[in-house]
């Protein structure tokens, strides 16, 4: 129950990050906001709020793209290991988990969204959602974004294209 | 290399063309939207950048590249619902400018292949020619990208057929990637001989760890082991020097992983 819950929470929270989106924008798009009851003790190695603020989140991208030993092969090959389809009809969609990966290479602030193929919000039904999360969540070959002999913080996020409950493909 | 060169230059080419709006198209607040803009996409992404976008949105609602270019920091950081938000405007605006970006970025960047083809065949419907156009980073023709959405969706003659309609235009210069797509097709399809000619030929365009791989697929089906092993190798050591398809932001289609390497070649050697 306190998985669901919490599972809600991060829903809950992202939802409020989509509304405002368009409307207040954080220092860079793309950033997560750290939330104690949710992030918990989660180490950053950055200073956040950045003082003086930061315009360009750290990002995969300019990581020079995914970086995990054994790239999204590694991946895919994990989550497909560990994923037990729930066999529900019409849970179909793009469910996307966005995290960020401390300078140690450990992965924490995870924050879920979903839509349908069409691209509308859609909420998939915990039994998946609640999986996908801990399986991302068990991914530990991140690999550290180093930069001038320091190492920093980066943005990540995994999609995964899910048609009748089968994952059919991890992006991006 | 030197055609591997002037291609790379045209893909430069291609993607600030696509970056940078001719302001003296525009009048009164539109024109001013657009200098705008202009200045708010040198800090793509930042507070201050999204904010100018809405001033420029403000100035000129009809303005369909503010959308678009303030769309483009979300769809980099998997925020879909956001960024559907903003392509959507800047299609329904400016169709022809933007179904090409909304149809290829939907394949590309989380391989919603069915509704990205939608965007596409709509595209070349209005369009009225094959010329489409090509993709922001110039890697390739929306053709090429067009055909493989029908291959993923199923319909590989299709794909087939819309690739070789594009190699064969004379108006067209080959892309860094073409054949290999091309031989993917037609591996898919069970054309084995057809595939490996593509292969060859995208070996001698641009050499690929991918393609090598594929083509050692195809030895294997047809129980050339020690051949197949060979090209394995040929894999592994452009995998290593980099010989291989990359991009920052997503991985492309058809693309193989070092691993995937890996684990043919110790499946071969228990053969």
């Amino acid at each position: 129950m306190a998985k669901y819950m919490f599972l809600i929470f991060l829903f809950v929270s992202c939802s409020t990050e989509n509304k405002l989106g368009l409307k207040k924008y954080p220092d860079a798009i793309g950033n997560i906001e750290y939330v104690k009851s949710i992030d918990g003790n989660f180490e950053r190695c950055g200073t956040y709020p950045s003082d003086p603020p930061t315009s360009f989140s750290n990002s995969y991208y300019g990581n020079g793209g995914l970086k995990y030993n054994g790239e999204m092969y590694a991946i895919k090959k994990y989550v497909l290991q560990n994923y037990k389809s729930p066999r529900i009809l019409n849970q179909t969609g793009l469910l996307t988990i966005r995290f960020l990966i401390n300078c140690k290479g450990q992965s924490g602030m995870f924050r879920l969204h979903s839509n349908d193929l069409e691209l509308n919000e859609f909420k998939f039904e915990d039994q998946i959602t609640t999986q996908l999360l801990e399986i991302v969540q068990n991914l530990n070959a991140w690999e550290i974004l180093n930069y001038q002999d320091k190492s920093y913080d980066y943005y990540q996020y995994l999609t995964f294209k899910i048609v009748d409950s089968e994952i059919k493909e991890i992006a991006p | 290399m030197t055609k591997i060169f002037w291609i790379l230059i045209i893909c430069l080419f291609v993607s600030n063309l696509n970056a940078q709006e001719n302001c003296n198209l525009y009048e009164g607040d539109c024109k001013k939207a657009c200098e705008i803009s202009i200045e708010a996409s040198k800090f793509q992404g930042s507070r201050s950048s999204q904010l100018l976008f809405d001033s420029c949105i403000a100035l000129c609602p009809t303005f369909a590249s503010a959308y678009y270019e303030k769309s483009v920091p979300f769809l980099k950081h998997g925020l879909i619902t956001q960024w559907k938000e903003l392509i959507d405007k800047a299609v329904e605006l400016k169709p022809k400018s933007f179904l090409l970006n909304r149809g290829c970025n939907q394949i590309q960047f989380f391989r919603n292949y069915a509704n990205g083809l939608k965007d596409l065949n709509r595209l070349y419907q209005l369009t009225g020619h094959f010329n489409i156009g090509y993709t922001n980073s110039g890697e390739y023709h929306v053709q090429m990208i067009r055909a493989i959405a029908y291959r993923k969706v199923g319909n590989i003659l299709k794909s087939i057929e819309i690739m070789q309609a594009l190699l064969n235009s004379d108006w067209y210069s080959i892309g860094l990637y073409d054949f290999h797509h091309l031989g993917v097709s037609y591996l898919e399809a069970g054309q084995l001989n057809e595939a490996k000619q593509a292969f060859t030929k995208q070996l001698n365009e641009n050499e690929l760890a991918e393609t090598y791989y594929y083509i050692a697929l195809i030895l294997e089906k047809e129980d050339q082991f020690e051949q197949a092993q060979e090209m394995l190798s040929k894999a592994e050591v452009n995998y290593k020097n980099g010989s291989t398809m990359n991009n920052n932001y997503y991985h492309f289609l058809d693309k193989v992983f070092y691993s995937e390497i890996q684990t043919a070649t110790k499946r071969l050697i228990q053969r």
